[in-house]
């Protein structure tokens, strides 16, 4: 068996409330070999946002390890963090969060010049790959001119630019209608086969979580199963 | 696609990166929904370019009031004066050649001769100097005919010699152009030195002089060296007044030339004329900086408060692009970029209004007396507004601007990718 691409090692996170604290995380597991989709799905506070996060090096765990890759990534500082993320992993949000000042274009173009690619051959290769989710002319346009499908389309291009091995997504759909949200979620498993991706999405979503290869549940922070 | 992408993203340089930064920090400022110039945001700014325009103004006047007054006395007794105090030991000419091999920063020379008088009329009485200068070099060394406002620059001898007048002095006596004056000199008594004989002389008004500062203009009459030498029955002149070719080199040179020339020869030197002055000013002109500053500084606070409020407004846009790779570092590179080019934007407003208030104050000084010419020697002052004092103005106003700015731009980089992306 292949070494796994991301092994967490019992996993907790927990914040300050009041004189003691508040348990989100109760020492979860997980090992996602390269390639493979998984599903994460819970009840509104069950702690998958958190793990995702956690996973995705968005947030550090209150105790246990991370490995990604072979590497420790916890034992990096904050600004590593950010540029093996820029790298290493793509992130698409219930929301958009596209910078609203930025057109399509420039939006994609983003984490390709925070990697340090000069500005024409950014927005060449974030053209290039608009063009390539059927978005080649609405590159021009700002978020405020997009529909709610075409805004994810962009966060999706954004997030898989940098040609990350492992795409994060909380939620993708959960701000969709069915018809678009069927569209996102299509988009998703194509693009795992074109780039050879490895998924982590959680999901409100039953039958989008069927889709993938691994559905988890998650309960009061550890797996329900 | 694979391939095409990772071979792209090579490492570019500082310059490239700081570009990138500037593009993001100008559309974030520029932006409509969430622009640093909404509401009171623009009070603040305003306070800023008003602070920046102060700041141009005031050290244009102090700056002036020191060019005008430097000016004024280099123009009517030139760069630098030397008086003989001992016997004629060698002639001016030779003097003059011995002096230029000393010093190649002197560029040319003209003997004057003073004599003290009383003009009298209208009911008045008062003191002036006489300032009889050789007419043939007059021009090479002082520079009075541009500052003829009436009649000509005519230095006649005769019975009735042509004398040029302070404006101040004809204005006081009621004279104009083509008039006829008398001032008596008293002279001492060939028989008894403790006595003076008194000498009475009919002039000619040729011109009236604005000779710029208050003492000259009520006190100078300017004749030729002739009239004075006639007048003291001398062959003598007082001295000579000495043109460099940099002013702002007569201190050192005249401080050289005191030691080697010794104490047959007094030299002094522009600034001489108004030491204290000319010291008060430098202080005054620091003094006031740092009080105008504080309105700057003031400012600066103001605009720091904005960008924190537009840092709150950011915590989405600071998460994602934590979450895309941005480093705290950059975060704060951002939102100072954001604070300088506000500090930037200010400053070239305020710069330009300082220049139109300066223009303004130029042209309300011609129908308003600004200065009490009593106190300050000068009644109008020339506005100069020097690039170094720019220069400073620009440095300490972007200087303050990013450190207002520092502590809304930490306090966005210390926000967590989390923390910003919940906040939407």
């Amino acid at each position: 068996m292949t070494e796994p691409l991301l092994v967490a090692k019992n996993i907790f996170k927990s914040y300050p409330q009041g004189a003691g604290e508040l348990k989100i995380l109760n020492g979860i597991s997980i090992n996602i070999q390269a390639g493979e989709s998984i599903s994460i799905v819970g009840s509104s506070g069950a702690g998958k946002s958190t793990l995702m996060h956690i996973l995705g090096t968005l947030d550090r765990p209150s105790a246990g390890e991370l490995i990604v890759a072979g590497q420790n990534v916890l034992a990096m500082n904050d600004d590593e963090l950010a540029l093996y993320r820029n790298s290493q992993m793509g992130f698409v949000f219930q929301f958009h969060h596209l910078l609203q000042e930025f057109t399509a274009l420039e939006n994609v173009a983003i984490p390709l010049r925070i990697a340090g690619v000069e500005k024409v051959q950014a927005l060449a290769q974030a053209a290039h790959f608009l063009g390539s989710l059927g978005l080649g002319a609405r590159g021009g346009h700002y978020p405020s001119q997009l529909s709610g499908g075409e805004l994810q389309r962009v966060a999706i291009a954004r997030a898989l630019v940098c040609r990350p091995k492992i795409l994060f997504a909380d939620e993708p759909t959960g701000n969709l209608d069915s018809k678009n949200s069927l569209l996102i979620q299509d988009l998703f498993f194509e693009l795992k086969e074109k780039f050879g991706l490895t998924l982590v999405v959680v999901t409100h979503d039953a039958n989008f979580a069927k889709k993938f290869s691994r559905a988890l549940r998650i309960s009061d922070g550890q797996w329900a199963n | 696609m694979q391939t095409f992408l990772h071979s792209a993203a090579k490492p570019t340089n500082n310059w490239s990166q700081l570009k990138f930064l500037v593009w993001l920090s100008s559309k974030f400022l520029l932006s409509k929904s969430k622009a640093l110039f909404q509401g009171t945001a623009w009070v603040s700014f305003a306070g800023l370019i008003l602070g920046v325009a102060c700041l141009v103004l005031s050290m244009a006047v102090m700056s002036g009031f020191e060019s005008t007054l430097k000016k004024s006395v280099a123009d009517v007794t030139g760069h630098m004066r030397i008086r003989r105090m001992g016997p004629e030991k060698e002639t001016w000419p030779a003097f003059f050649t011995r002096l230029q091999a000393q010093e190649p920063q002197i560029k040319d020379y003209v003997r004057y001769a003073y004599l003290e008088g009383v003009l009298a009329g209208q009911g008045k009485i008062t003191g002036v100097l006489f300032q009889g200068v050789d007419t043939k070099k007059v021009s090479e060394v002082l520079n009075l005919k541009s500052r003829i406002v009436a009649g000509e620059f005519k230095l006649s001898e005769g019975d009735m010699p042509d004398v040029l007048l302070g404006k101040g002095l004809a204005q006081q006596f009621q004279l104009k152009v083509g008039d006829q004056f008398r001032i008596v000199f008293p002279m001492p008594s060939d028989l008894d030195p403790t006595q003076f004989k008194r000498k009475v002389v009919t002039f000619k008004l040729a011109g009236l002089l604005d000779l710029g500062a208050k003492g000259f203009d009520e006190r100078m009459v300017v004749g030729s060296l002739q009239t004075a030498q006639r007048l003291a029955d001398t062959e003598r002149s007082s001295g000579i007044f000495i043109r460099l070719q940099e002013l702002d080199k007569a201190r050192e040179i005249s401080t050289r030339l005191s030691r080697t020339l010794g104490a047959n020869y007094q030299v002094s030197d522009w600034r001489d004329l108004n030491e204290n002055l000319f010291e008060a000013i430098q202080i005054e002109r620091i003094v006031v900086f740092f009080v105008i500053l504080i309105i700057v500084i003031a400012a600066a606070f103001n605009v720091s408060s904005t960008l924190y409020i537009n840092v709150l407004k950011r915590y989405p846009d600071i998460g994602v692009l934590k979450a895309m790779g941005f480093s705290k570092k950059r975060i704060v590179q951002l939102f100072s970029l954001q604070g300088l080019l506000m500090g930037l934007l200010g400053l070239v407003l305020g710069v330009t209004l300082g220049w139109i208030m300066c223009q303004a104050f130029s042209w309300a000084e011609v129908f308003f007396s600004f200065i009490p010419s009593s106190v300050y020697k000068l009644d109008r002052i020339d506005l100069n507004i020097r690039f170094v004092d720019i220069a400073i103005i620009s440095v300490v106003t972007l200087l303050i601007c990013f450190l207002a700015t520092l502590t809304p731009a930490l306090r966005g980089a210390s926000l967590t990718v989390v923390e910003g992306i919940k906040n939407d």
